[in-house]
């Protein structure tokens, strides 16, 4: 078995096929069913792809995400906590993970899952009135979003221009179906991207397909 | 930083937030889900039971004679004294422990038998204790899955009544090959709609769903009971609309 680092505390997992993995943060603990592999007295956590997005842009080829230890990074549209609880991983005790979930049933999980990880900040509210919401936390150093709304890259460009700190990038997750359900997923992407592209300079939009579909993710950087 | 105030303020805006509407949309989840069950359960044993005593299980096809049918006991003593037959039968004689097996299984269908319809009496309790209009205009089920569909009541209450009549028929709606919108979706199951003349349908649909968008917004604001003046403006309307073809009030 052989690791092969991809950001901080990310890791591909050589055995045969290749697993991405990230560091498990509370040992012995698992969050939505992931494997666990005991390599070197450190404990790794499989990411799924299938269930994760920004898992799948890994398994697409991509590995320039900015998130590091020690960053404070904003979640739009948390769920369930499957990919917080990475993205907590990464950043580590230092960092911390402002999860924000409209859902009350979602948030349940969220917030069991910020019981047993100290850096996961949950919010029960709508991402819409996110900087009410977070309170006094402002120039987050990541922001990222999922959330499955016409407008949700409206949503994206008015928290990133007000929290993200300047020179930092951050990334969205479109659901091509939940803009327009008629037009191609493609025409959609292309569509969102040069919106986006009008307010940051664009680094990378990568197709999900076959780990999600019709979904995109799309990585933005703030200008100075 | 410590992140339990963060946690503190999510567990009392979770507790605040959670109503009665996530209640009654388990319920139903929960009822689905075990009518579907127990209608697979039915057929497996339906089959068992067709290869021991054919000639009663002919009789009694449906899921509600074969309950019955076995109200007593699955042998074959007690099914034809049950029902008034013959003992005699072509079919294959089990075992004792393969009765055993099948009584067990026809005990279980009894068991969910009597658990749907506690569940379906409960649901009528709690409709009828919170959404008294909703419930007498539409029926306590269709109410249910109407709150549950559209999100909640203060939602439904907010809907154009239009909404409510293609509400659960998302699929023909959304579809690129239907030209037109579809006249009716979950509302169908309302009786005075489905007992309604095939051409007078998706008006029945129109006039229902207007009273059951004005029935949610009197349990969601007034809360006083006015069903009573609703259900007569409603069959005033469907009466009209059978006469006339149409229902306007003064025609």
């Amino acid at each position: 078995m052989e690791l092969l680092n991809v950001i901080d505390n990310v890791y591909w997992l050589k055995q045969g096929r290749r697993t991405l993995v990230s560091l498990n943060m509370v040992r012995d603990r698992q969050v939505y069913g992931e494997k666990l592999f005991d390599i070197k007295s450190q404990q790794y956590r499989e990411w799924i792809p299938d269930r994760s997005k920004l898992a799948a842009a890994f398994y697409k080829g991509f590995r320039n995400v900015d998130i590091k230890k020690g960053y404070k990074i904003l979640y739009l549209g948390a769920s369930s906590g499957t990919t917080v609880s990475h993205v907590s991983d990464i950043v580590g005790a230092d960092g911390s993970v402002y999860a924000v979930e409209l859902s009350e049933e979602m948030g349940i999980k969220l917030i069991l899952l910020a019981e047993s990880r100290k850096n996961i900040f949950p919010i029960i509210g709508d991402a819409r009135k996110v900087k009410e919401l977070v309170g006094d936390a402002r120039n987050f150093d990541f922001i990222y979003q999922d959330i499955s709304q016409r407008d949700q890259v409206d949503i994206f460009i008015g928290a990133v221009q007000s929290l993200l700190k300047p020179g930092k990038s951050a990334a969205i997750a479109i659901k091509t179906k939940s803009i327009d359900v008629r037009a191609s997923s493609r025409d959609v992407i292309d569509q969102e991207v040069k919106k986006l592209g009008k307010f940051f300079k664009v680094t990378a939009s990568i197709n999900l397909y076959p780990y999600q579909k019709d979904h995109a993710l799309v990585f933005v950087t703030k200008r100075q | 930083m410590d992140n339990s105030s963060y946690i503190e303020k999510a567990r009392s805006t979770v507790k605040r937030n959670l109503s009665i509407d996530d209640l009654i949309r388990k319920v139903i989840t929960f009822i689905d889900s075990s009518e579907k069950s127990e209608n697979t359960m039915f057929e497996a044993v339906y089959d068992l039971f067709f290869l021991y005593f054919p000639e009663a299980a002919n009789i009694s096809q449906t899921k509600e004679a074969f309950i019955n049918m076995t109200v007593h006991g699955v042998s074959r003593d007690e099914v034809a004294k049950t029902l008034g037959m013959s003992i005699d039968s072509m079919g294959y004689d089990l075992d004792d422990e393969d009765l055993q097996l099948l009584s067990t299984v026809v005990n279980e269908i009894h068991n969910v038998h009597i658990l749907l319809k506690i569940a379906g009496e409960r649901l009528e309790q709690i409709m009828l204790a919170n959404y008294v209009n909703v419930t007498k205009v539409c029926g306590y089920e269709l109410g249910a899955r109407l709150i549950s569909m559209g999100g909640g009541i203060k939602k439904l209450a907010y809907m154009p009544s239009s909404r409510i009549q293609v509400l659960g028929a998302d699929k023909s709606r959304f579809s690129q090959s239907e030209a037109r919108n579809p006249k009716y979706g979950i509302i169908f199951k309302h009786e005075k709609i489905e007992n309604a003349d095939q051409d007078l349908r998706g008006r029945s649909a129109r006039i229902i769903a207007s009273k059951i968008s004005m029935a949610a917004k009197l349990d969601l604001f007034s809360k006083k009971d006015k069903s009573g003046e609703l259900i007569a403006d409603m069959n005033k309307e469907l009466a009209n609309l059978k006469k006339h073809g149409t229902f306007k009030r003064n025609r």
